[in-house]
């Protein structure tokens, strides 16, 4: 006779009777857990009685609560700077987020995403018209014409790419970002103004087909589509030339995952395509890559004549339009049950070229600057800053996540690294839920290298952040 | 630590030594003209719609008897050669309100809608606690599983009653599933399914899951309830519950990463 009904009989009704979890090391089981989810259903019940229950009913509407399936949130972050020339500098930032996509008719749907922000920074007096900004980050409309047809109008925010440090392929990131706290490609995406376009999808059998018109908006300093105080929508950071662009997304089903793009800026065309593939239950491999028509940096940011001769013809400021291309490259790595349990931790490892960057030559001639050509170096250093792209050729990332590493908190860590001149930057970061709605955030990057570096000449040296972030 | 291999040996010579002698006393109604991927099969259909479906899921998690967390999703199902595509948009907690899980093959991304980006994550990476993403997303075993039967015991069911079950072993095809193999509980009356254990490739016991909480949806009897409890926490334990089963049309254009931005509920 099999022994075990019995022991399961006493073991349940031991189970029943403690007040703590009951759970057999072979998990004869089901744990007794608090609440009413299994606690509740006492032994004697017979199965059947429960079991035969009609609970066949309609969805729901998901209970999200008054603002829908919006989010609101509202953030206040102390910042500690410390500057490249020793300084250091206090900051104190408020702002309140709401983003979302809601329905007001059959077939629209309106999205948005608002930011309004203010900062009061050690040493400085606090102005209206300096210190706070409502960001339209997005608001556009979009109609669905027929289940395969949608059409959009109004500010979008674009996002290609399926690295993680660099997306060579997310062609409307430049100029775009209205706050820079966090050096995290991630939350950059976040903290980004969407571009105006006039675009479109149609669904082909199970193809996705994308494509849209970026108008140019040349608009007057100060006005109200450029950088009026508090207000002003800064159009002509976001739609500074006409563009046309195309994705196209077949569904190679299984395992891998592809997206071609085309994009026409002011005449000029640019090429690329995003690929990954999971390689069995903890690794994805990926790239992106885009080939453009354009000029490199440097002569972009030197097109009004500034620097010396001798510095603009080592940087490359006189180089013209040329095919150049952007690749990124890596792989994200969920460490093994084997190595850390139901741990869920990850690395990612990434390659960076930017044909538009500085060639090893290049980046010396540019540490090299002295006199005069200090500003020139400034520019192409701003400008790559802004433009959101590798100012090196050559770079890697790495990014380290231990999500639930100590109770609910996630920690995360990533750098930089220039090989050429080893330089970097390094960012950590800890995020603690309080409770559903509250987070407490804990932040700090700095550069390395020398002060004449990629990296290391950062105006920014390192930061220290504390962040309180609620959500309703 | 016993291996995946020892303990499958060891299972196999006990129940190859006692299926002649009509192991455990337990009648096995059909069980001769039931094939393994046939029980499976049957086993998959109470799990899930086999056609396209909403559904809502609850999951609490709780370590020790204390609940340490709540989220909840709604997740769409769409039928697609033999398994599911999956898109989980979690509505619940507000932090997380519009993120979407989406699985098309061993496709997965996560979205934000905060920066209309998404991240292809892998199978390993989890996103709701102790369940794992595979747990969350709707699958049939039978594609991703080889099942050989492995006789009948009597177990504790989700609801602590004993239960006459047929035991069946699920040896994963290839690499891309999200365990290496599973033990799995069926109910030698109905084909229900009641429990299942999850292995890595080295051999550890990974979670256990408990199928309860029986009732009509979609036209069919089908768990409301999964209790997984972690296999190498034994104090981590999630609860899923679901509700609101509805067929519903869903093109095969929303299941990529693509479209994530313009979903809605």
């Amino acid at each position: 006779m099999d022994p075990r009904p019995a022991l399961l009989a006493v073991t349940a009704a031991l189970g029943s009777a403690a007040p703590t979890i009951c759970l057999a090391d072979d998990f004869d089981l089901p744990p007794l857990v608090g609440g009413a989810a299994v606690a509740e259903v006492p032994l004697d019940v017979p199965v059947e009685g429960l079991a035969e229950g009609d609970t066949d009913d309609l969805p729901a509407e998901p209970a999200a609560g008054r603002l829908g399936n919006t989010t609101l949130s509202f953030e206040l972050r102390g910042v500690q700077t410390k500057g490249l020339d020793g300084s250091s500098t206090a900051a104190l930032r408020a702002s309140a987020h709401w983003f979302g996509r809601v329905s007001p008719a059959e077939d629209v749907d309106l999205v948005f995403n608002l930011r309004a922000r203010a900062a009061k920074i050690e040493g400085d007096a606090f102005s209206v018209e300096d210190n706070v900004r409502v960001d339209v980050q997005e608001l556009a409309l979009s109609w669905r014409l027929s289940p395969a047809v949608t059409v959009d109008l109004g500010r979008l925010n674009i996002r290609n790419g399926v690295a993680q440090g660099f997306n060579p392929t997310d062609w409307f990131k430049a100029d775009s970002l209205v706050v820079t706290d966090s050096q995290d490609p991630g939350d950059r995406r976040r903290e980004r103004l969407g571009t105006l376009v006039v675009g479109g999808t149609l669904t082909w059998g199970s193809t996705l087909i994308q494509a849209g018109y970026r108008p140019e908006v040349d608009a007057d300093p100060g006005s109200f589509l450029s950088d009026m105080d508090v207000v002003g929508l800064g159009l002509d950071r976001t739609n500074p030339s006409d563009a046309f662009y195309l994705k196209v997304t077949p569904d190679l089903g299984g395992n891998l995952s592809l997206t071609g793009n085309v994009l026409v800026e002011d005449g000029r065309l640019g090429a690329g395509l995003e690929l990954s593939a999971a390689v069995g239950q903890s690794l994805v491999v990926y790239g992106e890559a885009f080939v453009q028509d354009r000029r490199p940096i440097a002569a972009l940011a030197l097109s009004d004549g500034a620097g010396s001769a001798g510095f603009r013809d080592g940087v490359g400021a006189g180089d013209g339009f040329d095919w150049l291309p952007q690749v990124a490259i890596g792989a994200s790595w969920s460490l093994p049950a084997a190595l850390v349990g139901q741990q869920d931790v990850s690395l990612a490892l990434e390659y960076h070229y930017n044909g538009a960057g500085l060639s090893g030559a290049q980046i010396d001639t540019l540490a090299a600057a002295a006199g005069a050509d200090l500003g020139a170096a400034g520019a192409i250093r701003g400008f790559a800053a802004r433009e959101q792209e590798p100012l090196a050729r050559e770079q890697v990332f790495a990014r380290f996540a231990w999500n639930d590493f100590m109770g609910d908190a996630d920690l995360a860590a990533f750098g930089f690294y220039v090989p050429h001149d080893g330089s970097g930057l390094a960012q950590i970061s800890v995020g603690v839920p309080l409770n559903d709605n509250a987070e407490l955030s804990l932040r700090a990057f700095s550069t390395f290298g020398g002060r004449s570096t990629i990296y290391g000449a950062n105006p920014t040296e390192a930061t220290a952040q504390i962040a309180l972030i609620y959500t309703f | 630590m016993t291996t995946l291999l020892n303990r499958r040996e060891v299972s196999k010579m006990v129940l190859g030594l006692a299926a002649g002698a009509g192991a455990f006393g337990l009648a096995l109604p059909g069980q001769a003209a039931m094939d393994a991927a046939g029980l499976l099969r049957q086993a998959d259909a109470i799990r899930n719609p086999q056609s396209s479906f909403v559904v809502d899921v609850d999951l609490k998690n709780y370590e020790g008897r204390a609940l340490t967390g709540q989220t909840k999703v709604r997740t769409h199902s769409r039928v697609a050669g033999g398994q599911f595509q999956t898109i989980v948009y979690i509505t619940d907690p507000a932090a997380d309100r519009g993120k979407i899980l989406l699985r098309n093959g061993n496709n997965l991304w996560l979205y934000d809608p905060a920066s209309r980006s998404s991240v292809r994550i892998s199978a390993r990476q989890r996103l709701l606690g102790n369940a794992s993403n595979g747990d969350v997303v709707s699958s049939n075993l039978v594609g991703d599983y080889a099942p050989e039967m492995q006789g009948a015991e009597t177990i504790a069911d989700g609801d602590r009653r004993n239960r006459d079950c047929h035991k069946l072993y699920l040896t994963s095809r290839d690499r891309s599933t999200p365990y290496s193999a599973v033990e799995f509980w069926v109910d030698a009356a109905n084909a229900r399914p009641v429990k299942a254990k999850f292995y890595t490739g080295s051999g550890s016991l990974i979670k256990v899951a408990w199928y309860r909480n029986y009732g009509n949806q979609m036209g069919a009897q089908r768990p409301t309830e999964v209790v997984i409890a972690d296999g190498f926490d034994p104090n981590k334990v999630t609860v899923m519950s679901m509700s609101g089963y509805s067929g519903r049309d869903l093109p095969a254009s929303w299941f990529t990463k693509e479209w994530l931005p313009r979903f809605t509920l």
